[in-house]
């Protein structure tokens, strides 16, 4: 819930940036218990080079204190969707914070942006975007992959991203966006972007402007 | 069908784009816009759908005023002229000045007459001995090249922060201190910046970039204190784009000296080459210390008269602290006129005895000692106020609800963006800002960020990092896609990293 707004105090549910050094940051989220490899419910206890973390103490921390551990402690930080892209679980390469930075600046987001975006990925672009356009504007994310979609949109839910966000399992380049326009602006990472070309012309107003991502190289352009 | 976007209103601003040039203007029916040599009539303009392409059709005569006509597409004319021949390689070309017929005064004539750009290039193709024996690349090449000199086409553009940086960025680097747009992409990233969120931005000589950027990314919903140092906050892209009134209401502007009367910075600390640093910053301390409500009495009976007791005030306390005053940002008008009341900088023993008395002597002695200062202020307070009658408040109601802003010190984000060394700018700017939030500064030049690098670390920050960005352009074409021969080599560095509270544990940093 802590991706929504900038709280100063931590709760349950909640996403911490747990910040050990510069090379050891990572994302927890905060509950009492926390599913194992077995499938079986355990106590959620994070190890770190410096001790046991027992989850559930970081409740009613201030975000931005340090986090006394068995052996050194550490910082527990707000969640940004920069620190995020940081420390998420990848199911795909990810886009960093100096691209993700272009892409917003390029598109001209900003709150009240209606944006569609394909595919999903890992989310780390999605999060940035719905900072950027909530709380007035609207994300339609695409993704093939049917696993990736539906975990995408459960860790929207449940960074409290949900009423901004439709994440949809559908491949855009064969079937298109199932929108009439509505954006004011497209993102396409893609192996073949030039297939979803004419489906993102459907979905943008008319004002609207497109994006490609050319990390697959600019083969794909040229076409 | 499709619904048109918003249509070319009159009185607003707009971004024109002739090719590769964009310039901004403020479009009126009764002018004509001045692009370049030519002019455009406004009239034919208005009522179409911002985002129009129009193509250009010469009115003749002296005035060269062009008349505009939109149009669906533009087109390229490397497509629209093909020529039947061309060479393989250019092995039989020969380099003189003879290959070309068409003399500049008839291509002149041509224009007078109002031959469309096709004509002209066409003409000129035709014209040329040595067109038949160029490749096919090469061939294109030439038609682009004469097509951007006879280029008719523009488009009308609603001012974004994008265009607009880029617009400086072009026309004019070291006005924005080499901030380029990726730059600048960067930096509202590394500050998160969000709606609803309450930032603090120092700029100054950045043309207000950064603070229309933020207030951009803020979209009504949030504040943000603008922090400048000098007489006037610099304005240029913020009234360039055409933010609504509850836009540009999240926007407040203070400068440093009076924020620095409020919040003097810590008068304990030995200030490298400020010798009466210590004195001058203890009495305000003291004075605080006493009590808050005596500051806040201080503070509403010097709020009637406007800055001017404070500015009195605040000069040798500002020059003392040793942060050099503004010196950049052309627009920038110091109020160090009071001169009347400073007591003579060069002597360090006699501020650290008057100053006691001083901070409110000074402030007694301002409001009847200026007077005439205070008058002229006032006066054109009241121009402010009126010609700039958008914003929603006035200066001085600005400062006011900038400081109380500030007062609470949780900001979510700091950002710094000025011309002067920012180490200590943003030792003192710190603690204006919320644990576990980032702060991040700009500067045209590494150095300074390095040594704000060691500075930040022995505050306890933490997540530092200095970084720079390429901005690359690419020609796209088939077979021909490779990088353009010239890239922008300074785009400025940027420092980032968090705050945090090490109140539990005050050892050693070890990351």
């Amino acid at each position: 819930m802590s991706f929504k707004e900038y709280k100063t105090h931590v709760e349950m549910g909640d996403t911490v940036i747990l910040y050990l050094n510069i090379k050891n940051i990572h994302a927890i989220t905060v509950s009492e218990e926390v599913k194992n490899k077995k499938g079986n419910m355990v106590p959620n206890i994070f190890q770190t080079v410096y001790g046991a973390l027992k989850v559930k103490d970081l409740i009613g921390m201030k975000y931005g204190s340090q986090v006394q551990m068995t052996r050194g402690w550490a910082f527990a930080l707000h969640p940004t969707p920069e620190l995020w892209t940081l420390t998420l679980p990848h199911r795909t390469q990810i886009l960093y914070t100096p691209d993700i930075s272009m892409v917003l600046t390029q598109l001209e987001l900003r709150p009240g942006s209606v944006v569609c975006e394909a595919g999903t990925g890992s989310g780390s672009l999605s999060h940035a975007i719905l900072r950027t356009i909530a709380p007035t504007g609207h994300l339609h994310t695409f993704d093939f992959h049917e696993q990736r979609s539906r975990l995408a949109a459960e860790e929207f839910s449940a960074h409290g991203l949900g009423d901004y966000v439709t994440a949809r399992h559908r491949d855009v380049c064969g079937e298109g966006f199932d929108l009439d326009s509505v954006a004011d602006a497209v993102f396409l990472d893609l192996p073949r972007p030039y297939d979803a070309v004419p489906f993102a012309k459907q979905a943008l107003k008319k004002s609207g402007t497109v994006l490609f991502s050319l990390l697959g190289g600019l083969n794909g352009k040229l076409r | 069908m499709r619904e048109d976007g918003p249509a070319i209103c009159d009185g607003k601003n707009y971004i024109i784009i002739k090719g590769s040039f964009m310039k901004l203007a403020k479009l009126k029916t009764q002018k004509q816009c001045q692009l370049g040599r030519a002019s455009v009539d406004v009239a034919g303009l208005l009522g179409h759908p911002v985002g129009t392409q129009f193509r250009l059709h010469s009115g003749g005569g002296k005035q060269r005023l062009m008349r505009p006509e939109p149009v669906e597409h533009t087109e390229d004319l490397a497509d629209a002229i093909a020529a039947d021949e061309s060479a393989a390689d250019n092995r039989n070309l020969l380099a003189n000045q003879t290959s070309q017929a068409m003399t500049k005064e008839r291509i002149m004539e041509m224009r007078e007459q109002g031959a469309t750009g096709k004509e002209i290039v066409t003409t000129i193709v035709d014209n040329s001995t040595s067109f038949q024996g160029k490749t096919e690349f090469s061939q294109a090449k030439y038609v682009r090249k004469k097509q951007k000199k006879y280029f008719e086409f523009i488009s009308v553009q609603e001012p974004t922060v994008r265009l607009v940086a880029s617009m400086y960025y072009m026309q004019d680097p070291l006005k924005i201190m080499n901030l380029r747009v990726d730059s600048l992409s960067q930096l509202l990233t590394a500050c998160s910046v969000r709606p609803g969120g309450r930032y603090l931005v120092l700029e100054s000589g950045c043309l207000a970039v950064t603070v229309a950027a933020v207030l951009e990314r803020l979209g009504g919903h949030g504040h943000l204190v603008h922090l400048f140092q000098g007489g006037t906050p610099q304005r240029h892209a913020v009234d360039a784009i055409n933010f609504t009134s509850d836009q540009l209401a999240c926007l407040s502007c203070v400068d440093l000296r009076t924020l620095m009367t409020h919040h003097p910075a810590d008068p304990s600390a030995s200030a490298p080459a400020a010798s009466a640093a210590p004195a001058p910053g203890a009495s305000p301390a003291s004075a605080e210390a006493q009590a808050d409500e005596t500051v806040a009495t201080d503070r509403e009976t010097v709020a009637p008269n406007g800055e001017t007791a404070q500015t009195a005030a605040e000069s040798p306390k500002a020059a003392a602290d040793g942060i050099p005053s503004s010196g950049g940002g052309g627009d920038v008008t110091t109020t160090d006129g009071g001169g009347d009341v400073v007591p003579d900088g060069g002597d360090d023993v006699t501020p650290a005895t008057e100053e006691p008395t001083a901070a409110t002597a000074e402030e007694t002695e301002g409001t009847e000692a200026q007077e005439s200062r205070k008058r002229r202020l006032s006066g054109s307070q009241t121009e402010t106020s009126e010609r700039k009658s958008k914003y929603a408040r006035t200066r001085c109601e600005d400062s006011e609800l900038a400081l109380n802003m500030l007062s609470s010190k949780d900001m979510d984000g700091l950002l710094l963006c000025c011309r002067q060394h920012p180490v200590n700018l943003l030792r003192y700017l710190l603690r204006f800002l919320a644990v576990s939030r980032p702060f991040t500064v700009f500067c045209p030049y590494k150095e300074p960020l390095l040594e704000c690098y060691f500075a930040m670390k022995a505050e306890g920050c933490i997540m530092l990092k200095v970084t720079e960005t390429w901005l690359r352009n690419y020609q796209v074409l088939p077979e021909r896609t490779h990088p353009e021969i010239n890239m922008s080599g300074g785009g400025g560095y940027i420092l980032s990293g968090f705050k945090v509270d090490r109140s539990l544990n005050r050892a050693a940093v070890t990351d």
